[in-house]
């Protein structure tokens, strides 16, 4: 079993305090270049707007990081004397002093405003999400009320075909539901960082063999090749997931491309990663949403008739991150989308 | 009590399923159904196929809806029903002050639309507007100032009567609050300064003229958004 790794988080978590380090050294640099022509006094300026842009950029934590570097570089390079920590005339201590207070009130003020800011985007998203939830579970639903209802009044006097064709309507509105649902539980799940997905070696060709029985009625006479080298290795990977993974891209690019075009699904193994790339002849995807597609409810400005729940290509790429490895699309050079799966064998 | 004079209903939605059932139930109960999946073709069949009364989704692909009642709010009058899953009161209102006449929230049953389309077309018929209109025990005789409850003539204020005239006339249709100060009163500014005097003289008049004021059966409130003469028994 392996949980969501955190170490992404980490990472995301020390970058700020490594860039704060960063700023304090190229104001130091900067000192030292302007300490014979100005009075040192003046250069704390320099310091106190690098605390301001680590405030507003990353919060408390890491301006206060700033504030304290910045009065030791202050003090062993650019106060005389030069190179040690201790400090010819009384006044730079208060200098010190003053800075750290001036540093801590301002940091705090400048991540509160940050805080609050970023409080009101989330609101804001927030609210843009349960729109665009309800939006998705009513339509069926309307579907599916507006039809049970026009079947069961019993004025209409409704034909055979028309009554067939209310029951097919339902049916495909129901299925469509359960899909949502199950996606939203998905990302749900995804969002805890409670997906626990098992890894063990799987055959490719069966895996998506599993996904393409799924599609089978959407697929129809559609040509889908495959190609999978026959000293193809087997892959770690959680069987049931990966199913879904592959289920949405086909979906995707069945949805996307005419009928008479073809799916080409070609795997390849590299060293200590194998990839898998999933190429339809659509429509292809519009360039500014290129990286925007795997965020979760986006969608791009598509042909009418295509529906979709936004969610898709979020919980693909949830999944295929809980494998250790990649997703990512590009726009074929003469037409269509081609989506690259690469995941790790170890 | 269905229409078999093959009224023409034009249904926008860019959902197929939603059409299909819309077409299937309103064919059924004798209106003649045409479609359209995007706002650029509603503004374009509200004109070229003659509708008589217009189906409009909100959330269309193209454009949003409450354009689409706008532009054709600027030619002509025909009722236009809005379905949404926005189920705000400010949505509703937006709608109805952009010209719709009534709002249905999705999900809905067909007989609810089938119902709000007979009471938004009932205006279209050729209507009693200078004769005597009746409605249960209740009648306004338009030409004369003149309401009766049960034979007997109600003393209503002249707003009192402008109200439910107003209402009367726009019968089965949703009027918000604007509209009716718009009106009555001929003031836009500062609803919310005013509303208490429609308040008052919608409970006066309640008062006059149904049976039970506490559980209106003509004079319906729609909460946050204005108030809707019932005709239908």
């Amino acid at each position: 079993m392996i949980i969501m790794q955190k170490t992404k988080n980490i990472r995301e978590q020390i970058y700020p305090y490594l860039i704060s380090i960063g700023l304090v050294l190229i104001m130091t640099l900067f000192g030292e270049l302007v300490k014979r022509k100005l009075e040192p006094t003046n250069i704390v300026m320099f310091y106190l707007l690098a605390v301001v842009i680590s405030a507003i950029r990353w919060g408390q934590g890491p301006a206060i990081v700033t504030s304290i570097l910045s009065v030791l570089a202050f003090d062993f390079f650019l106060v005389p004397p030069y190179l040690t920590l201790s400090v010819a005339s009384l006044q730079y201590i208060f200098t010190f002093i003053a800075f750290l207070i001036v540093g801590v009130v301002v940091s705090t003020l400048a991540s509160k405003t940050r805080e609050q800011l970023i409080q009101r985007q989330t609101e804001k998203l927030q609210s843009a999400l349960l729109n665009s939830i309800s939006h998705d579970l009513r339509t069926p639903l309307a579907s599916i009320t507006g039809s049970l209802t026009a079947l069961l009044d019993s004025d209409s006097g409704l034909d055979d075909a028309t009554r067939k064709e209310l029951l097919e309507n339902a049916f495909e509105e129901s299925a469509r539901l359960n899909r949502l649902v199950g996606n939203l539980l998905d990302m749900t799940i995804m969002e805890a960082g409670a997906l626990r997905i098992s890894r063990k070696p799987c055959e490719l060709r069966d895996v998506l063999g599993a996904s393409l029985e799924q599609l089978k009625e959407k697929i129809g006479p559609r040509n889908i090749r495959i190609d999978i080298p026959r000293d193809f290795p087997e892959v770690p990977m959680d069987f049931a997931f990966m199913m879904k993974v592959f289920f949405n891209l086909i979906d995707n690019a069945l949805k996307y491309s005419s009928a008479d075009t073809s799916i080409d699904i070609k795997a390849t193994s590299i060293k200590h990663d194998v990839k898998i790339e999933i190429t339809d002849q659509g429509i292809g995807i519009p360039k500014g949403d290129l990286k925007r597609i795997f965020e979760k409810f986006y969608r791009v400005e598509r042909p009418q008739q295509i529906t979709g729940t936004g969610l898709g290509l979020s919980i693909c790429k949830g999944i295929i991150e809980a494998h250790g490895g990649q997703i990512t699309a590009q726009n074929n050079r003469d037409r269509g989308a081609t989506f690259i799966i690469t995941i790790p064998l170890n | 009590m269905t229409e078999k004079q093959a009224l023409r209903i034009l249904v926008v939605d860019d959902e197929k399923t939603i059409r299909s059932f819309l077409r299937a139930s309103l064919s059924a109960h004798g209106y003649n159904v045409f479609e359209s999946a995007t706002g650029a073709e509603a503004l374009e069949k509200s004109v070229s196929s003659h509708p008589d009364a217009i189906i409009l989704d909100l959330g269309l692909p193209d454009m949003d809806g409450i354009e689409v009642a706008k532009g054709i709010r600027k030619r002509s009058k025909i009722p236009i029903i809005i379905l949404s899953v926005r189920e705000e009161a400010m949505d509703k209102v937006t709608a109805l002050d952009a010209g719709a006449d009534d709002y249905l929230t999705k999900p809905f049953s067909t007989k609810e639309l089938l119902a709000r389309l007979r009471a938004v077309m009932r205006r279209l018929l050729p209507s009693n507007k200078e004769e005597v209109i009746k409605v249960g025990r209740l009648s306004i005789d338009i030409a004369n100032h003149q309401v009766k409850v049960n034979e007997k003539e109600a003393d209503l204020t002249p707003t009192e009567y402008d109200i439910l005239k107003l209402l009367i006339l726009n019968a089965g249709k949703v009027l918000t609050h604007r509209q009716i100060l718009q009106e009555v009163w001929n003031k836009s500014e500062d609803l919310e300064g005013v509303l208490h005097l429609i308040r008052v003289t919608i409970s006066n008049l309640r008062s006059k003229i149904e049976p039970n004021p506490d559980r209106p059966t003509h004079i319906l409130t729609e909460p946050g958004i204005g108030y809707r003469f019932h005709l239908e028994n």
